[in-house]
């Protein structure tokens, strides 16, 4: 644009000498003739004709003309809208909420899905992940897209498409010792690692190639670890550091602003072959050594890209090199994705995140359309105000193009400006957000998407607003507008029925939002009214990481005996121990049901371990038969006690009690004989009852968690940390309320409920505001009527009355529409409705009546202007 | 010369400026005075042109691309716009040449049997 300026600057003043020239020549022509030379430039001037008209004509013809001509709207559309400071307030406020919401969710969209990493060259950063298709088996420890070693190997030594490769794991239980121990989160690097993320070191060195090879305690600490735990010790390098039981040279420190790959910042860095040594605790089916494990995927991988390769030739390259691999497992068929690494990589997380984004994309683009009815409204209620004018400049010989033009460029500068509203406010409160996520890494200051987004979102906007009023009011009707006949004029009508119906989008689309934030409501509350059939309330769970201090099962069980013992005496209150904790946490086996017709298979069935006096403490009532004793506990006797499902589900009219089950892996099945029958809990899911679970006795081999219930109410957190201190000061002990867990599980619920509820408000208010404006042009556009009827002796009543039963018509209209539609999106999404009915009808009544009370009202109050009406002035100058 | 006003000028029909700049140019670049001149001359001073009409005809006419232009010294060693003709030029030149011989021809038929 600024070189197509500088280019019409030059071309003028090109013409500027030309015309010079010409001149100076014809005069010198004159002067040579024999005429004096004032003369002779007097005459050629007169004779060469109207400069400026020719410069005119001239600019027109490079098209200076279209620049001139947007200066001029720009100019004629600030004057218009400092002209009605009310209805540019309006439009522009409007917009800004609608544009403002929407970019508040794609940057959140954006930054989740699509933004690459915070890292120097961070958009050439790939991630590598496997999609196995066809027969096969394959042990995991993470998600079912990692890599294992071996084939993190072949794919680094064969590649040809990346500079670097590097791969990575988690490791989730690392307890970092110290006078109070503490849980870091760890990342286990190849040599590559900070070289393909170009992470340079604050302090020290990253790793050699000696230490990424065999197993060397070697670690490099993040930031915020080394300013936490070692007050940023400058000389921390060399100092050795306790974790898990095993001594770590530190060897560097990473430089700052270094955040990993995932939502929060590791503390620690350790090599890759140190893996054994740090995940000693878990449970046997797991291999112990990862890096030598065939078939066995629990690496994340990366690379570079190099120089004028893309992502998709790297994938090429991969996969062939995928069914190279492939060819040693018969029937496996591996798909390689190679994409950009984002916040969340992970494809099958990144899939559920892009659905429902794209459902709340949806329902905030409902918004914005909400709120572009209304401004088209407003547009539409000011074209009365303005038909005189458009309809002079028409009948002078304006173009219907030019007015268009002229109109568009007002709504365009409208919703510009709306948009850069719209834009502050979204980062105002995507910054507020920020600080509640408790996500670290999530940044969300606007990027060129983000930008470009709201722009091109104010552009559509300003068309899906300016183009239907800047239709209707240039639609040439001179002479009824010039007479002033506006009002009776058929098009006026015709107008206000536009209104109508936009008016009926915007309830009906209220009415979609509104129910399903209604819906979504009674979902929550019906999930806290929910008994989930085990006590929540003074219910504490404390993990302990036994096996990480290398406790083994004689000593674990005696160091649970001596804390259980202890807690109890000291608080008076009673403890147990589970496997599981619930709401945090699944397990289930294969069982086989003796007698059963289909007795060789193993059907899937939830479980858990746990100690004699779980039922007690978590108050899960006993139906039949008895729990386990503490001796049956102890020893890991060979019986269960079952759910009510389970019994129903086998044993169905028949009394459960000494009846016998198989469960486990096939090869390695356990019979356990049914001493009790308990009721039916919802551990997994509130929403839903667990379905056929059964409980064994808890052998303190396996990681278990001790469950205590206060009974005072009394929060019981300091007490039991303090106790598992003085046991052993090297245990890391992590206490939990059970409440904390419900709230934890109920999180996204409540959080997508105010999500709708704010959106359904949202629309609600703009759709009010519409209401408002298109009864107050109504009652304009009808005092000549009102006043007829009035001195004709209609009551003030009937007036109102038959005023809002005018305005209420595209409420109904929209209701009627929207309650359909409501329900339609509900039975599409009953999924999501944590278990309350899709049609439940005190949401949809609810929704209803508020809706129609919220348009009455907002009907009501310009309708009352009616009631003002004086019949002798509406009946002389109406 | 100039000063008598010749009895006979005639007007300039609607559209014909932009073809006489087009077969002016034929013959070499020229700035914008020389080719109102030329014009005049070869009409023997009885086309009636405004000369500042021809500088809003020249910036058309390059802005479609018929002609092209180039600063170069001029004779009298002044810096001059000079046009010349672009290959489109050349091809609409010989087409409007055509079309005005049709015009002429058929007019002239026209004009006879009145």
């Amino acid at each position: 644009m600024w070189r197509r300026f500088l280019w019409w600057k030059r071309r003028d003043k090109e013409l500027d000498e030309e015309i010079a020239h010409d001149l100076a020549l014809d005069a010198e022509e004159r002067v040579q003739s024999g005429m004096s030379r004032e003369a002779a430039e007097a005459a050629s001037r007169r004779d060469f004709g109207n400069v400026l008209l020719i410069q005119e004509e001239a600019r027109e013809a490079w098209g200076w003309r279209t620049l001139e001509i947007l200066a001029q709207d720009l100019r004629y559309a600030g004057r218009m809208l400092r002209q009605s400071p009310g209805f540019a307030a309006t439009a522009i406020l409007t917009l800004a909420l609608g544009v403002g919401v929407n970019t508040a969710i794609f940057s959140i969209f954006d930054q989740i899905a699509f933004r690459p990493l915070p890292v120097k060259d961070g958009a050439r950063i790939m991630g590598i992940y496997q999609t196995f298709r066809g027969r096969y088996s394959r042990r995991m420890h993470g998600n079912p897209h990692m890599l294992s070693y071996g084939e993190f190997e072949d794919y680094q030594a064969q590649n040809r498409v990346f500079s670097e490769m590097a791969a990575y794991a988690e490791i989730r239980r690392l307890t970092l010792a110290g006078a109070q121990p503490e849980a870091v989160s760890g990342v286990l690097v190849t040599q590559d690692y900070f070289q393909v993320l170009g992470v340079g070191m604050a302090l020290g060195r990253s790793f050699t190639a000696e230490e990424t090879a065999s197993p060397r305690n070697v670690a490099v600490l993040g930031q915020a670890l080394w300013q936490r735990r070692f007050a940023s010790d400058p000389g921390i390098v060399g100092k050795t550091v306790r974790l898990n039981q095993a001594l770590f040279t530190v060897v560097g420190v990473a430089a700052p602003g270094f955040a990993g790959t995932g939502a929060a910042s590791p503390d620690i860095w350790l090599p890759l072959p140190i893996q054994p040594r740090v995940m000693a605790d878990l449970p046997p089916p797991e291999p112990q050594n990862f890096l030598a494990a065939e078939n066995f995927g629990w690496l994340s991988a990366i690379g570079k890209l190099r120089p004028a390769v893309t992502a998709s030739q790297a994938q090429t390259q991969l996969r062939f090199l995928a069914a190279q691999m492939d060819a040693g497992y018969p029937g496996r068929a591996t798909e390689v994705s190679v994409m950009p690494v984002t916040f969340l990589s992970n494809p099958d997380r990144r899939a559920a995140v892009l659905i429902g984004g794209s459902l709340v994309m949806a329902a905030v683009g409902l918004v914005l359309f909400v709120a572009c009815a209304n401004v088209a409204n407003l547009l539409l209620a000011r074209a009365t105000v303005r038909q005189r004018e458009i309809a002079v400049r028409l009948s002078l010989g304006a173009t219907r193009a030019r007015l268009m033009r002229q109109l568009l460029t007002e709504s365009t500068v409208v919703a510009l400006a709306g948009g850069a509203l719209g834009l502050a406010l979204a980062q105002k409160a995507l910054a507020l957000g920020r600080t509640f996520s408790g996500i670290p890494n999530l940044d969300l200051s606007p990027d060129l998407n983000v930008l470009a987004y709201a722009l091109l979102l104010s552009i559509a906007a300003s068309l899906m607003f300016g183009l239907v009023p800047a239709l209707q009011t240039t639609t040439p009707n001179l002479a009824g507008a010039l007479k002033d006949e506006g009002s009776i004029a058929g098009h006026h009508i015709q107008k206000s029925r536009l209104g109508g119906r936009l008016i009926s989008l915007e309830v009906a689309i209220c009415c979609v939002l509104l129910i399903g934030a209604g819906l979504l409501v009674r979902g929550l509350l019906n999930l806290n009214r929910l008994d989930p059939g085990f006590a929540v309330k003074n219910v504490f769970f404390t993990s302990l990481d036994l096996r990480a201090q290398n406790y083994d099962e004689v000593r674990s069980t005696a160091f649970y005996r001596d804390l259980l013992a202890r807690i109890d005496a000291e608080a008076g209150v009673h403890s147990a121990l589970t496997g599981v904790t619930p709401l945090r946490g699944v397990r289930s086996v294969g069982v086989q049901v003796e007698g059963q017709a289909d007795a060789s298979a193993l059907v899937e069935t939830y479980t858990n371990t746990v100690s004699s006096g779980y039922f007690d403490v978590l108050g899960i009532r006993l139906i039949q038969g008895r729990t386990f004793t503490e001796a049956e506990a102890a020893r890991g006797d060979p019986v269960a006690v079952i759910s009510d499902a389970m019994a129903q589900a086998y044993w169905k009219g028949h009394s459960a009690i000494g009846r016998r089950f198989r469960y486990g892996a096939i090869g390695r099945l356990q019979t356990a004989e049914v001493i009790g029958v308990v009721r039916d809990v919802r551990s997994m899911h509130l929403a839903s009852p667990d379905g056929p679970f059964f409980y064994v006795p808890a052998a303190a081999a396996a990681p278990l968690t001790v469950v205590t219930r206060s009974a005072s109410g009394r929060p019981l957190e300091g007490t039991i940390q303090r106790i598992a201190y003085q046991l052993d000061p090297a245990v890391l002990v992590t206490v939990r309320s059970s409440e904390r867990n419900l709230e934890q599980e109920t999180a996204p619920a409540r959080l997508g409920a105010g999500l709708a509820l704010l959106l359904g408000g949202l629309a609600l208010a703009l759709a009010s505001v519409g209401i408002y404006g298109v009864t107050a042009y109504l009652v304009s556009q009808r005092t000549h009527e009102i006043g007829v009827r009035m001195a004709l002796g209609a009551e003030r009543s009937n007036i109102l009355r038959w005023i809002l039963a005018e305005a209420m018509r595209p409420v109904i209209v929209g209701m009627a529409l929207g309650l359909p539609l409501a329900a339609a999106a509900a039975l599409a999404s009953s999924s999501l409705l944590l278990g309350a009915h899709p049609l439940d009808p005190i949401a949809f009544l609810a929704v209803t009546l508020f809706l129609s009370l919220v348009a009455a009202f907002a009907s009501y109050l310009p309708a009352r202007r009616a009631l003002r009406v004086d019949p002798i002035a509406a009946l002389r100058y109406g | 010369m100039r000063r008598d006003e010749p009895q006979d000028r005639v007007e300039l029909l609607q559209g014909t400026l932009d073809m006489l700049i087009l077969r002016t140019l034929k013959w070499g670049p020229e700035h914008g005075h020389g080719v109102g001149q030329a014009i005049r001359h070869s009409s023997l001073e009885l086309l009636q042109i405004e000369r500042g009409s021809l500088y809003p005809a020249l910036h058309r006419l390059e802005a479609q691309g018929m002609i092209a232009s180039e600063w170069k010294a001029s004779e009298a060693n002044r810096r001059a716009k000079y046009y010349r003709l672009t290959a489109a030029g050349r091809k609409q030149l010989a087409s409007e040449q055509s079309k005005w011989k049709l015009l002429v021809r058929t007019i002239a038929r026209v004009m006879r049997t009145a």
